[in-house]
């Protein structure tokens, strides 16, 4: 295989009906075009899956992806994409995550992985330095997140990474949550209930090799630059606000009655530089939220617990509290119990196949295991902070930070990595166009 | 002459710095080769950087049967020397904080060499949970901050 940059140049083809798993290149002046991860894995499903296709059906792929930058010193760099088609007729659902799942994929010599058929029975994909093998998963059915990817890592390798879905993904709700080593979650549209689908319980990797640079010297320079702003500055640039009702940021210990402020450690995606950053109103200029902690009085310990019991099911927290609020619960009802029910399918409530397009939002993601982000609402179709915000997740960076990576900053940080030429206005121009598939 | 101090608590278990190294010293990005490494405790929530401390009464300088490991005087750092190295991994039984190993992908004894005095690790850290101080000044903000407290007690007119 020739040398890349950035790229590890390759992808790993998986069919669960035959059971076949293939290698194949991924040429990157092929991939220059859609920068990476949300943008290489449309074009990945695009080139693959005919207009049309049932989101249940075998035909269906999904597909997670990476992108040049992903494990190297871009600030929130450590992020990937699950992109599927989710809900019928509707554009493709896209999640993006972080943790260290991404950066270990490449680490494993795979830019991406497409997904495609459906298994009799439930699976695993195990990976490990450019070798993949598909492995029974019956044991791990039913499992919380947690549990499956403590059972996994005892059993494979005690260093290997787990994205993987509960019981809420395995009983194909469409509130289910993709969770990337039991912390990070991702409930954008459904995505999760296509892995219940497939029968697909988890995808484990482990890597040893590294991501080499075309020009490191320049690529450095830039990305302490960036490092640092983001460590310094306030990080909501126009258009982008934070909606939801709480905002808490970091994590505590399991079986712990300990707040965040309690001297607990800080925790952090792979890569993060935003954990004690602050986030204002770009209209008033107001602190809005704080990544770290010491700001956040009014969080207790129980909401944190609440929320931790949610994800460990695979729920998103989000949509699955409305989704409980307006059912036939009532508020004095344990909402733990009432998560459990609904994750394991005990509630009779809507699922996948019955969610009607643009129903369920990419209501927001779970950082560092307890706390909940809100989504970030973008700009208005067509405005450029919609292409910006695409360009820099498709650059495998934080949705969060996105302000501070704008297309020069994507453009000369892909330039010195992989070698090939990009201009602001490529960026830009990829950036509308995915924005404009993704619906965003 | 510098030194590398760890403040744990500050640790968000980003590897940030493990990167750096590895980068700084392999050209690549690769946990795996870094010099340095964080540890976690996943269900506790709790992550520790671990790198080489360049030992007063270095073990591995003193076990090394090559005379491949010494001090540079200017940087403190006990440096391996490549050519004179002959892999037996001695120095790696010896170390008591496990902080030297081999590459087996370079083929070499991998240890912090505080890259001639300006560590990467440090410079990329961005919650100062690694920081590189002059050993005339280590700890000088920890022992301010436990005077502090006397201070305090002090202006209370508390203290005779």
């Amino acid at each position: 295989m020739a040398m890349t940059f950035g790229w590890r140049g390759q992808f790993l083809r998986v069919n669960l009906t035959s059971g076949k798993l293939r290698t194949e290149p991924l040429r990157p002046e092929e991939a220059k075009d859609c920068i990476g991860a949300h943008g290489l894995a449309m074009h990945l499903y695009g080139k693959d899956v005919p207009v049309g296709v049932e989101p249940g059906s075998a035909e269906n792929a999904l597909i997670l992806a990476t992108s040049p930058l992903t494990g190297t010193l871009l600030p929130n760099g450590g992020h990937y994409s699950v992109v599927t088609r989710a809900t019928q007729g509707a554009r493709l659902s896209c999640a993006n995550l972080g943790g260290a799942w991404g950066p270990e994929l490449k680490y494993a010599g795979f830019d991406a992985i497409v997904v495609q058929g459906k298994s009799a029975k439930p699976v695993y994909l195990w990976i490990i330095d450019g070798v993949a093998e598909l492995r029974d998963a019956g044991h791990l059915w039913g499992k919380s997140v947690r549990e499956c990817g403590d059972l996994l890592r005892a059993e494979i390798d005690k260093k290997a990474h787990v994205c993987c879905i509960g019981p809420a993904g395995e009983n194909r709700l469409c509130v289910a949550a993709i969770v990337s080593d039991a912390k990070f979650a991702s409930g954008a549209k459904g995505v999760a209930a296509i892995f219940g689908e497939k029968n697909l319980k988890a995808i484990v990797v482990r890597g040893t090799g590294g991501i080499r640079l075309a020009r490191a010297a320049e690529f450095m320079a830039t990305a302490q630059r960036l490092r640092h702003d983001s460590a310094t500055t306030l990080l909501l640039g126009k258009g982008s606000r934070l909606q939801g009702p709480v905002l808490l940021v970091t994590s505590v210990a399991e079986d712990t009655e300990a707040l965040p402020s309690d001297g607990v450690q800080p925790r952090s995606c792979f890569g993060c530089t935003t954990v004690f950053s602050s986030f204002a109103d770009d209209s008033t200029g107001e602190t809005i939220a704080r990544f770290h902690v010491e700001s956040l009085p009014q969080v207790d310990a129980g909401q944190l617990r609440e929320q931790r019991a949610f994800v460990d099911l695979g729920l998103d927290y989000v949509s699955a509290k409305t989704m409980l609020a307006s059912g036939k619960s009532d508020d004095t009802q344990d909402q733990v119990e009432l998560a459990g029910r609904l994750a394991r399918g005990e509630l009779g409530e809507k699922t996948e196949a019955e969610v009607k397009p643009g129903e369920v939002g990419n209501s927001g993601c779970v950082v560092g295991g307890y706390v909940l982000v809100p989504a970030i609402a973008t700009g208005e179709l067509g405005d450029d902070s919609g292409a910006a915000l695409a360009a820099a997740e498709s650059a495998g960076c934080c949705p969060f930070a996105a302000a501070l990576m704008k297309a020069p900053e994507i453009a000369s940080l892909l330039r010195s990595a992989t070698g090939m030429d990009y201009s602001p206005e490529d960026i830009l121009r990829a950036g509308r166009r995915i924005a404009t598939a993704a619906g965003k | 002459m510098g030194v590398l101090l760890i403040t744990p608590e500050r640790c968000t278990s980003c590897q940030a710095c493990e990167l750096a190294c590895s980068f700084a010293h392999e050209e690549e990005f690769n946990p795996e080769r870094a010099r340095l490494s964080v540890m976690f405790w996943d269900h506790e929530a709790h992550s520790v950087p671990v790198m080489c401390l360049q030992c007063e009464e270095a073990a591995c300088l003193a076990a090394c049967p090559a005379q491949a490991i010494s001090e540079d005087a200017r940087t403190g750092a006990r440096l391996v020397n490549h050519t004179r190295c002959i892999q037996c991994q001695t120095c790696m039984n010896v170390c008591p904080f496990g902080c030297t190993w081999y590459d087996t992908q370079g083929r070499k004894i991998l240890k912090c060499d505080l890259c001639d005095g300006d560590p990467e690790c440090a410079k990329v850290c961005p919650s100062g949970a690694i920081t590189s101080v002059d050993r005339t000044s280590v700890n000088v903000s920890r022992r301010k901050q436990a005077a502090s407290k006397l201070k305090a007690i002090m202006s209370q007119g508390i203290w005779p």
